[in-house]
């Protein structure tokens, strides 16, 4: 028996042999890749492995290794094709060569990958996804949230050191209109696998602020084009779906969009079109706020301008009022100082008529009393001259009888007849008793005069 | 001001319905004024809501970063 016994390498031989012939030289295998590294030297190594659809209990298992020389080739060739790297999770479709190494053991030497394969198997994965999304009705809720009015306090789910976020930030903080963005960065892994639970994780975080901030975005480096497969995680969808802030992405690929892009309220291709589009909300929250404000300074000018006319108007109309009255009392005047001038006229007319009438009336009754007058004048007059004569007469013949009379008392005619009157200091004397012996005493005679001085008095 | 708790929606919609008001000349001369400095507040406040730093907004931003 121990005779019978191989060695070691006389049984590695056997395999070797057994399975270059029982194996293809090169043959295409689909299998998923569970692990993949790249050494120093540039050699891929992978372990590929098939799942059970229903259990997803691996059921078959497998190393490869795409050597470095093959690797420079279809590495960049795959993720162009894809927007996808090689990593774990990823389905492929592989050129492989079975190699049995005595030392090494069983491994699966890749030459070649077809990349239109994972591309399917990408999009029938990420379909599923989404199809699963929708069923539970979830997909829609992120999209349905509303972008507050002002978007500026923002919680920022991204790589610290990624290239991505400066730029983000400097965006933000250096637009032109000079709005006043607050952003919080809650670090995460952006890539690889860790970046499903890494995401979720910063997002529970803001969940703790979910009053403070607006929004949540959520960007990554440009240029890291590939590796996409992160962000066609259900549960991250999930997540985002039911965040209460609405999620902005700005992922950096620029082919299909991630699961995570679709359920997002809204998806940007870059960070920094994530920050235009935050600047450019507030320039139309400006614009709105310009152009209410103009219009209620416009209307407010029309508002003044209206009551300015009504004013003017107003004012128009009264002095037309005012006109019209005054028109209106002018002719009035004209009508009442005609009026005034036409009656006065009559009643002058009148009263001259009536006057001249009067005067006619007064004139005849005047001759007619003149007339009166006169002849009870004449008669009076007649009357008077006949008494007069008869009076004058009568006194004629009186003062003629009076003459006869007087004509004989006369003293001439006493002196005549041989009386004298005697007079001292001009006075007759009837008696001697005022006289004294010596006196001077006048005799008067008919005819001249005797001066005499008494010698004796007897009585 | 205008009270602190004042959000710029609320800002903006205040001053849409002055718009409005205006646009449908619901004020007479004597509102008209008031309206018009209100108006200009809430601009004023909206566009310091757009451009100002508020320094309430930063403090708690200071304290989110030391908490983390």
């Amino acid at each position: 028996m121990q005779a019978d016994a191989l060695s070691l390498l006389e049984l590695n031989t056997r395999i070797k042999d057994a399975i270059k012939a029982g194996t293809e030289k090169t043959c295409w295998v689909i299998g998923e890749i569970s692990e993949i590294k790249v050494n120093y030297s540039g050699h891929c190594y992978l372990e590929l492995v098939q799942k059970d659809q229903e259990s997803d209990q691996i059921i078959a298992r497998n190393r490869a290794t795409i050597w470095a020389a093959t690797f420079r080739l279809v590495k960049p060739y795959f993720e162009t094709t894809t927007g996808q790297s090689l990593v774990n999770g990823l389905g492929i479709l592989v050129k492989v060569s079975v190699e049995f190494h005595e030392v090494y053991g069983l491994s699966l030497n890749i030459l070649d990958i077809e990349p239109t394969y994972t591309v399917g198997e990408l999009a029938v994965r990420k379909q599923k996804i989404i199809d699963r999304l929708t069923q539970e009705g979830v997909i829609e809720m992120n999209r349905e949230l509303e972008l507050p009015f002002l978007c500026r306090k923002i919680a920022v789910i991204s790589s610290e050191t990624a290239a991505g976020y400066g730029d983000f930030i400097h965006q933000l903080q250096h637009n032109v209109a000079g709005y006043k963005f607050y952003c919080m960065l809650f670090s995460a892994v952006m890539q690889g696998d860790e970046t499903e639970k890494s995401i979720i994780k910063a997002l529970d975080r803001i969940y703790d602020y979910e009053k403070f901030f607006d929004a949540v975005v959520i960007i990554r480096g440009g240029g890291s084009q590939a590796d996409l497969s992160c962000f066609n995680s259900y549960w991250l969808a999930y997540h985002i779906t039911q965040f209460p802030l609405p999620v902005l992405t700005g992922i950096g690929h620029e082919q299909d969009d991630s699961v995570v892009d679709i359920v997002a309220h809204t998806r940007l291709k870059t960070p920094t079109a994530v920050a235009e589009f935050l600047i450019n909300n507030l320039n139309r929250v400006e614009e709105l706020l310009d152009e209410v404000a103009n219009r209620i300074a416009v209307e407010a000018g029309l508002f003044l301008e209206s009551r300015n006319d009504e004013l003017i108007l107003t004012i128009k109309n009264i002095q037309l009022s005012l006109k019209d009255n005054l028109n209106t009392i002018q002719s009035e005047l004209v009508h009442c100082n005609n009026n005034l001038i036409n009656r006065t006229r009559k009643i002058v007319h009148s009263k001259r008529l009536d006057l001249h009438r009067r005067e006619v009336i007064v004139g005849m009754m005047a001759h007619k009393q003149i007339a009166d007058r006169i002849m009870v004048i004449e008669s009076y007059a007649h009357l008077i001259h006949r008494e007069l004569t008869y009076c004058f007469n009568k006194t004629k013949h009186e003062l003629i009888s009076v003459v006869g009379r007087i004509r004989l008392l006369n003293p001439q005619h006493v002196l005549k007849r041989g009386y004298s009157i005697t007079f001292s200091n001009n006075k007759s004397l009837k008696d001697v008793d005022s006289l004294i012996e010596g006196d001077t005493i006048e005799t008067l005679l008919y005819k001249g005069k005797i001066r005499s001085t008494i010698k004796k008095l007897t009585s | 001001m205008t009270s602190k708790k004042l959000s710029y929606g609320e800002a903006f919609s205040e001053l849409q319905s002055i718009l409005t008001k205006l646009e449908n000349q619901e004020l007479d001369v004597d509102q008209l004024s008031a309206h018009v400095k209100k108006a200009s507040e809430l601009i004023k406040f909206c566009k310091s809501k757009l451009h100002g730093t508020e320094e309430e907004i930063e403090k708690i931003l200071k304290e989110m970063d030391n908490e983390s």
